[in-house]
């Protein structure tokens, strides 16, 4: 069954996000405390899961996977230059993967970096609820790769959605974003919409703007995050298309 | 994950975890698509409205707006001069550079040469105050999309739809355009049925102007991912025609199940009633790597017809009825060439691989071809001058140019891309009758063998060789027969030719002497005979005394007289030497006249009149056919008669042997004609020219007289 919830760990808050580019909240983190290293450190609370997913996919049990996804963003966020990988352009998304793999490869240090550390665990693990983290298992037969990049896109989407929700949350019409979000994938059938209008008191005409407004800002929403995570406006395009080839 | 579930949209597998519970992949879609007209609220990007273009185009009436896309929006408008309906199509607004308006009029010159009934043609084209525009035919009907939305189609709809798409296609294919968009939108269907496509090459044009758009207004302008072939969307660069086949394999998934081919998804069959060949073509369209799709539009059109062609009566075939389906695959071929010509290289496990079964086929059946040629050609011309190649000789020819047509195949086939070979493999070959001609190139060959090794035809056109095989009697000639005795037939081959001869003597050092009409006796080498003869076809044998005293080797003219003198005249002595005596009563002159008169008679052909000639005691030995025969004998030369010379006599005890020399093209003989004492005729030789019966011939050896 398909679990329609919210993500147990808080999204990172829009206004934090709106402008700043993961190349310069890398940068910035490698400068010690600062704005830009927990903007960093709220990214990759979101973006653990395709993390976890490669690292399971590679073979790890869930405690392993967990240390090291931990350790992997202690060391991100210590700005200890992951070899060499440039962050200086390019997606975060492969950034990501590669310096995954980078540290992957060489695990064993990983083990003294775990002693060494110590200090706060970036990501509260124990708070996410045991069967999402479970949720992620090798069972398909698909690559690390490709796992990494569907994980990321789900990552993506639900982060998306979340903001999107939290906007229409605001401004009161949570209801409305629950009867509409359905029709953000399809039209569906015409019955389906005037069911709609009827459980939330509008009209027809008024539900059809309203999807609209809610596709359009979704799709807004959706390239903004995205954007986040590219080099360039440009590449958004790109970066979508690759993603739903994962799904294909 | 055993409860896999799946969107309702795009038929994808949902994962467990699902964002809001919606299906990711759509949703990413939707992250991409445009609005399409018609959904609803106020448009994204504002287009011109029809009064706002009426004053760039003069020449048009601009009455509505069609329909949006991520090409530009489409207006109905009517041309005033030709008084026509045409679509007036705006490309969305640009940024101005040279580059653009380069690229724009280069497409628009290559659409414009487009001209099929199943692509849109495009009228003008150009730029009129910073709007490009086309101008196009306008169809009166509604697109693809339209028709799936109002309830789908049927399959035998969609079979009619798609080798009018495949038409187009190809036409553009080979025009060297790639359309990069196909999707429903863009297939419009008018009133009639008949299908067409729109905006060719128009994503081209406007492709790269995608990245330069700023975040907020983006627009998809490089088509519907979920239309896209794969490598259009990894590597847009490198796309060629083959992404328009996965596109239109999309679209026929869609129209035959209503849903989109994601992920892992069924095939058409198992979804809907419709023919189970289908499955294959759909799924081959869709490959993933575009060498193992279709390479062609074409083939695609052909499979579809022959499915359609064959299609059982009604709507199609239950998913799971196998039995009225004869393979599980079409032939990516006509059938019946796949029967006669298999695929001599195949893939197994990615490597090339010959099927030795299939050369063998493929040989035997030359081997087939070949022999009935060799048989038809009915053995081989003996003692001919002219040069006919033997059977034997035709047969190697024919061998190598099998040999040489097997190894151009093979490399052919070496040469095909692994993908292609793999789709090849999949056919399943006609195995009866492929069984039912091994069968008989086997008993072919066989025969073959049998006539190379054992027995072996020929025909003797021109005889004169020997009375016993006379002209047009056909041999058997046994090859394994090596034991050669006097009398015995043998087939020998002395250069280019076959020649027929007797034996004289038993071979010995390797040589054999045989014998030939009118031929010194002869060496010939044992090898170089082909064989025995043993069976010999013309049921006329000449068993007469005559013909049975011809078949002694009789080494000496002077036998014969002898025997004659011995019938004639019992209780003379026998001598072995001639000896002159006074001449008969008749007259020589007129014998000479008569014997002149005679062989006239013989070069007429009036063999009655001839015949008439003969002494009584002797007529019965000579018959007509005789008569004819020693004529015939003359003609082994190769020759006509060409007349005479004066006669010559010879007065033998009381006989008038009269020699008559004979003009032949290529020969000169004697015609040696005994008369007896009443005048008529008793005897009738051939003989080489200026014999005598008292001397040994001119020829070095003694030759046999034969009639």
């Amino acid at each position: 069954m398909p679990l329609s919830h919210s993500t147990a760990s808080p999204s990172p808050t829009p206004s934090l996000f709106a402008a700043t580019r993961w190349t310069v909240v890398l940068a910035a983190a490698g400068h010690g405390q600062g704005t830009g290293s927990r903007a960093l450190a709220e990214l990759c609370q979101s973006y653990w899961p395709p993390l976890f997913a490669y690292i399971r996919w590679r073979g790890y049990d869930i405690p392993q996977a967990e240390d090291l996804t931990q350790a992997f963003f202690e060391q991100l966020l210590q700005g200890n230059g992951l070899g060499s990988v440039n962050p200086a352009k390019g997606k975060f998304r492969s950034f990501l993967l590669a310096s995954l793999k980078h540290f992957l490869a060489n695990e064993w240090d990983r083990a003294q970096a775990l002693k060494r550390g110590g200090g706060i665990p970036l990501i509260a693990f124990d708070a996410i609820p045991l069967e999402k983290r479970q949720r992620i298992e090798p069972t398909d037969d698909l690559s690390p790769d490709k796992a990494f990049e569907r994980q990321w896109a789900l990552t993506l989407l639900d982060q998306a959605l979340s903001r999107l929700r939290r906007e229409y949350t605001l401004a009161g019409k949570e209801p409305l974003f629950e009867a509409l979000k359905g029709c953000l994938t399809g039209d569906g059938p015409a019955e389906s919409q005037a069911q709609i209008a009827a459980s939330i008191g509008m009209s027809e005409g008024a539900v059809k703007v309203a999807v609209h407004r809610l596709r359009k800002r979704y799709r807004e929403v959706l390239r903004e995050d995205i954007a986040q995570t590219v080099g360039t406006p440009g590449e958004v395009e790109e970066e979508l298309r690759q993603l739903f080839a994962a799904f294909r | 994950m055993n409860d896999e579930k799946q969107c309702p949209q795009c038929g994808a597998n949902l994962p467990s975890e699902t964002p809001e519970g919606l299906c990711p992949a759509c949703l990413l879609q939707r992250g991409m698509e445009t609005q399409t007209a018609g959904t609803g609220g106020t448009p994204e990007i504002p287009s011109p409205t029809p009064e706002a273009l009426a004053g760039y185009f003069p020449q048009l009436e601009i009455v509505d707006l069609l329909g949006r896309g991520g090409m530009g929006a489409v207006y109905k408008a009517r041309h005033k001069g030709l008084d026509r309906w045409v679509a007036l199509k705006i490309l969305p607004a640009a940024q101005r550079n040279p580059a653009f308006a380069e690229r724009f009029s280069r497409e628009a010159r290559a659409l414009a040469r487009l001209d099929h009934p199943n692509i849109v043609a495009v009228h003008d084209s150009g730029e009129v105050n910073g709007l490009f525009y086309f101008i196009m035919e306008y169809v009166d009907g509604a697109n693809l999309r339209q028709v799936l939305a109002a309830g789908g189609i049927a399959p035998a709809q969609a079979l009619a739809i798609v080798p009018q798409i495949c038409d187009a296609l190809q036409y553009a294919h080979n025009q060297g355009i790639v359309h990069r968009d196909i999707k429903p939108e863009n297939i419009l269907i008018d009133k009639a049925g008949r299908v067409k496509i729109a905006d060719f090459g128009i994503a081209k044009i406007v492709g790269r102007e995608a990245r330069d758009f700023t975040l907020t207004r983006a627009e998809d302008v490089m088509g519907t991912p979920a239309y896209m072939a794969p490598e259009q969307v990894e590597r847009p660069n490198e796309v060629d025609h083959r992404a328009d086949i996965y596109s239109l394999g999309v679209v026929f998934y869609q129209m035959l199940t209503g849903e989109l081919p994601l992920g892992r998804f069924a095939p058409p069959s198992r979804k809907v009633r419709v023919d189970v060949r289908l499955d294959e073509v759909v799924l081959r369209a869709l490959e993933k790597e575009p060498e193992r799709r279709y390479q062609q539009a074409g083939e695609v059109k052909t499979e579809v017809e022959t499915i359609a062609g064959t299609r059982q009566a009604g709507e199609g075939k239950a998913p799971s009825d196998a039995s009225t389906t004869e393979a599980p695959r079409p032939d990516s071929q006509q059938p019946w060439r796949r029967r006669i010509w298999p695929p001599l290289v195949g893939q197994r496990n990615g490597q090339r691989v010959i099927h030795w079964l299939a050369v063998a086929m493929c040989g035997l059946r030359g081997l087939l071809v070949l022999l009935i040629l060799c048989i038809a050609f009915n053995g081989v011309m003996i003692d001919s001058n002219e040069r006919f190649l033997s059977a034997w000789a035709y047969f190697e020819v024919g061998v190598l140019l099998l040999s040489l047509f097997l190894v151009i195949r093979l490399l052919q086939g070496w040469a095909l891309p692994l993908a292609q070979l793999a789709s090849l493999d999949k056919c399943a070959s006609g195995r009866s009758i492929t069984w039912v001609l091994s069968i008989v190139m086997i008993c072919a060959v066989l025969a073959a063998l049998t006539r190379l090794f054992f027995l072996a035809p020929y025909r003797v056109p021109t005889d004169a060789a020997l009375p016993e095989i006379p002209r047009g009697s056909q041999l058997l000639v046994f090859k394994l027969g090596r034991k050669f005795v006097p009398g015995d037939f043998v087939a020998y081959r002395q250069g280019r030719e076959v020649r027929v001869a007797r034996v004289a003597q038993a071979p010995a050092h390797g040589m054999l002497q045989i014998a030939r009409h009118n031929e010194p006796l002869q060496e010939i080498l044992v090898s170089s005979v082909i064989g025995k003869v043993i069976l010999n076809t013309r049921p006329e044998r000449l068993a007469t005394p005559a013909n049975t005293a011809q078949t002694e080797t009789a080494a000496h003219a002077g036998a014969i007289s002898d025997h004659i003198i011995n019938e004639i005249q019992p209780d003379a002595p026998a001598s072995t030497a001639p000896k002159p005596s006074p001449v008969p009563a008749a007259p020589s002159g007129d014998m000479k006249t008569r014997a002149v008169a005679f062989v006239d008679l013989l070069a007429k052909g009036d063999f009655a009149k001839a015949r008439a000639e003969f002494d009584a005691t002797m007529s019965s030995a000579m018959s007509e056919p005789m008569l004819g025969n020693v004529w015939a004998q003359l003609g082994a030369g190769g020759g006509k008669y060409l007349g005479h010379g004066s006669p010559r006599q010879e007065i033998f005890q009381e006989y008038i042997i009269t020699y008559v020399p004979c003009r032949w093209e290529r020969m000169q003989v004697d015609l040696k004609i005994v008369y007896n004492r009443a005048g008529k005729v008793s005897g009738l030789w051939v003989v080489p020219a200026g014999s005598s019966i008292f001397a040994p011939s001119p020829t070095p050896t003694p030759q046999p007289e034969q009639k």
